[in-house]
């Protein structure tokens, strides 16, 4: 039996269309993945379905009934429940004021009946096999609480159908095995799931059927067992995931950056010399400096010592300004708040760099920068309408194009990206990756600091390992390997070495 | 893409961005009835009467859009003023006057952009500080002066009568092309100001500070600098107003001159639609908030009401605006959501 059914889905956003005409069939007591990339439609798709927005055209039959159209309020007492990617829960308040929250249990004088409420609460968690006290302050749960906490939540007003959000990204691999457990036993029961993941293995573990879908399009559903990941993957990115490998040895120029003991806040004695269109990678456990090294070299972390030379000339005095007239150009991790102006259009957004470089010429030609942009576009394939739509407009990996555009646009040499595929998906990533060889291959040098170190065995001809502020290996290309470097980042080279001398 | 699509908004035409033009109009023809016969230099007034607030309301506008404030603006204009006045008796030159104004405006203006821009205290309490001190020293000053400088006997300066007296004030109340000059060179700044926020690389570093300053301090911006920069800019624009009100009035009281003016000049920018958050709206507005809140005072003269009263129509107007603004939207939205 369908729980639900939306068919033929239509939205826009002012004109622009991202849903077309979207299917998406759930049966009463399975696990459903809605598989796709960011952007592809996933979460417009649920916020229609929960009420949250308005759709254009279509139509949505739950549990038998037409409630196309409905309301939050309506979505929810049908038995509709969102379990958000970033929780809704109040931090201030108790775990079963959260649970009862808007729907108290009160007396005729108005009063709360806190102690009937506490014991309900404590029999949900008992039914769901959940070890939380209802009396405990949300703020003193771990991520994994909280999460069950809000399908406690959805489970007690009896939901139906209950859509997860990304509901592993916070969570150790005990806590998605008992994840995984209330699932399949709140499945057993009849409850359905709609489970939006980007991790393979937990959908290959968990989910009986799927819907891929792509550029808010529909593109095919089954049963999860009938397919492989990488088939799922294939179809999920479309065509652009053809190119496996293509990292090829390039020849390098003369050194152009070089790092001399340096030190800073997080860093000691850093000896580093990089040659011209060489892409090196950096990478550590967390902590481990080479964030705060790219922020030291691009002058927006204080230098406590050593020397830095860019194209054999030294960087004085560190300041992003100075960095920027030397052709060194640095992309912040965490994009939303270290890159992006949200109220500025993409246009804007990738000038503002080259702009405080040419500031003696103060007066903006909007031709000639459109000409520019249009340049960078084309050569960075970024999808976008117009120049004058806001940045937010754009997907993850367009907005972080956009950024790279930023840079490329001041004309910089020394690029220094510091985990570029933050919260970028699959396909987009592999886009970056192409776009970081094919920059080096135009004679643009590149530091990646990065933690994935498939990342980094993808695109660096050599990979630098820190532990503790301090460089322990450097990997030549072919050397690189997910185990040995872990066994520099984590220094267990070291340790092994001195138990057995 | 839940907060992509949600704000997947246009940085382009929409009725909403130009509610300003139809407060002003709807607030103009309500001046025009009351009025009974309105004639051409009842009009012009209009612009001429905007002339001092609207220039301070160009600078306020640069300081909201980097997504800070200026409180200090009326006291600036009302010391500025003070002391031009006693320069103007000291000299009796206009040209010394003017530069005066100018520079003595600047220098208050980079004082607030020094503490605010250079040493990172809060934009509020370091204007709110200025405003007290600036207020205070011109009204200390006018008090304990003779008064043959001062131009008048009490707390209040006057400009001596004198031939160049009469240039001034010939020119702060003359006209060009049938418009009345103050207004004039107030539209000359509006528009010189429109095209610096525009299409300047200034402008828009401007709004990239007041969008995300941590995102503009790493694009490159010099955010401590151009803080200092449009506070001072700021303070120049009260130097100018405070030069037009000399010549139009040809005296100052430090006690009330430009008094509650930084408060019109938020409102006024506010009316245009510049978002107090910073990084949004566009300085055309401001034209027609400042002349919108000149109008109110038309009206309130207009239908003989006591001045005292005044204020309380500007506030009551004022929230009326923002209400349209700000729900207006929102109305639009959910009539949307029920087709």
């Amino acid at each position: 039996m369908d729980i639900l059914e939306m068919r033929n889905i239509h939205k826009s956003f002012v004109g622009v269309p991202v849903l077309k005409g979207v299917e998406l069939t759930i049966r009463q007591g399975e696990v459903h993945a809605l598989l796709g990339e960011n952007g592809a439609g996933k979460s417009t798709l649920m916020n229609i379905l929960t009420g949250l927005l308005p759709l254009d055209d279509g139509q949505v039959i739950f549990d038998g009934r037409d409630v196309t159209g409905c309301s939050i309020r309506e979505s929810e007492e049908m038995g509709i429940a969102f379990v958000h990617q970033e929780l809704s829960l109040f931090n201030d308040l108790q775990a079963y004021e959260n649970i009862f929250f808007n729907k108290e249990l009160k007396t005729k004088t108005g009063t709360l009946k806190k102690r009937e409420m506490i014991q309900k609460c404590r029999e949900v968690f008992q039914k769901l096999g959940v070890d939380i006290d209802p009396t405990a302050l949300v703020q003193t749960l771990s991520a994994s609480e909280k999460q069950t906490l809000e399908i406690a939540k959805a489970i007690f007003f009896e939901a139906k159908l209950l859509i997860l959000d990304e509901p592993t990204t916070a969570l150790s691999n005990a806590e998605i095995d008992h994840l995984f457990k209330i699932m399949e036993n709140l499945k057993e029961e009849g409850k359905s799931f709609i489970f939006i993941s980007h991790k393979m293995p937990e959908i290959f573990r968990i989910a009986d059927r799927y819907t891929v879908l792509r550029n808010g399009e529909f593109i095919q559903s089954g049963n999860i067992k009938d397919v492989t990941a990488q088939e799922v993957t294939s179809v999920m990115v479309g065509s652009s995931f053809s190119n496996a490998e293509t990292y090829q040895p390039r020849k390098l120029g003369e050194n152009v950056l070089e790092l001399s003991d340096l030190s800073g806040d997080a860093f000691d004695d850093v000896t580093l010399n990089v040659r011209k269109g060489e892409i090196i990678g950096l990478t550590g456990l967390q902590g481990a400096g080479t964030s705060e090294l790219l922020q030291c070299v691009f002058g927006e972390l204080p230098l406590r010592g050593g020397a830095i030379r860019v194209f054999g000339k030294p960087l004085e005095k560190n300041s992003i300004h100075r960095a920027m007239k030397k052709k060194v150009a640095f992309l912040p991790s965490n994009r939303k708040e270290n890159s992006v102006l949200p109220d500025m259009s993409i246009l804007e957004n990738i000038d503002v760099s080259e702009h405080t470089l040419s500031a003696s010429h103060p007066i903006i030609r909007k031709r000639r920068e459109i000409a520019k942009y249009e340049t960078l576009k084309s050569q960075l394939g970024i999808k976008a309408n117009n120049p004058g739509d806001l940045v937010m407009s754009l997907s993850g990996g367009n907005q972080q194009k956009v950024f790279f555009s930023r840079w490329l646009n001041t004309n910089a040499e020394i690029l220094l990206l510091d985990n570029p595929t933050q919260g970028i998906d699959v396909g987009a990533k592999a886009e970056i990756y192409k776009l970081i060889l094919m920059l080096a291959e135009g004679g643009k040098t590149i530091l990646i600091n990065t933690q994935e170190i498939p990342e980094i065995q993808r695109v660096a001809d050599r990979c630098v390992i820190f532990y503790s502020g301090k460089i322990v290996k450097i990997l030549q290309h072919d050397e690189i390997t997910e185990h040995t470097v872990m066994l520099y980042a984590t220094n267990a080279i070291e340790v092994g070495e001195g138990t057995q001398s | 893409m839940s907060q992509t699509s949600l704000t997947k908004k246009k940085a382009r035409f929409s009725i909403g961005q130009y509610s300003y033009i139809l407060i002003f109009l709807v607030l103009f023809l309500v001046y025009y009835k009351v009025s009974g016969h309105l004639q051409w230099t009842g009009v012009t007034n209009i612009l001429r009467h905007s002339a001092v607030v609207g220039t301070l309301s160009f600078g306020m506008g640069l300081i909201i859009i980097t997504g800070d404030i200026d409180l200090s603006v009326g006291a600036i204009l009302g010391c500025v003023a003070s002391f031009g006045c006693l320069i103007f008796n000291l000299t009796d030159s206009i040209l010394l006057t003017l530069l005066f104004c100018l520079a003595f405006g600047t220098l208050l203006g980079f004082f607030n952009g020094a503490m605010i821009g250079k040493f990172k205290l809060p934009a509020f309490i370091v204007t709110l500080a200025t405003q007290l001190i600036y207020r205070s020293v011109s009204q200390y000053v006018c008090n304990i002066l003779p008064n043959d400088i001062k131009g008048v006997s009490g707390n209040t300066f006057k400009m001596l009568t004198t031939d160049s007296r009469n240039a001034m004030y010939a020119f702060g109340n003359g006209q060009i092309l049938g418009l009345p000059t103050c207004g004039v060179i107030f539209l000359l700044i509006a528009v010189l100001l429109i095209y610096v926020s525009t299409s300047t690389k200034y402008g828009k570093r401007l709004y990239a500070i007041g969008s995300n300053v941590k995102a503009a301090h790493m694009a490159g911006i010099n955010v401590e600098w151009n803080r200092v920069s449009v506070f001072t800019l700021t303070g120049l624009l009260a130097g100018i107003g405070a030069f037009l009100w000399l010549a139009m009035q040809g005296n100052v009281d430090p006690a009330t001159t430009g008094i509650n003016n930084e408060m019109f000049a938020i409102a006024a920018v506010v009316l245009g639609g510049i978002a107090m958050s910073g990084g949004k709206g566009r300085l055309v507005g401001v034209i027609f908030g400042a002349l919108s809140y000149t109008v109110i005072d038309k009206i309130i003269a207009a239908v003989k009401v006591d001045s005292l009263i005044n204020n309380a129509i500007k506030g009551a107007i004022l929230i009326v605006a923002i209400t349209i603004q700000v729900v207006g939207p929102q109305i639009k939205r959910s009539a949307h959501k029920k087709k």
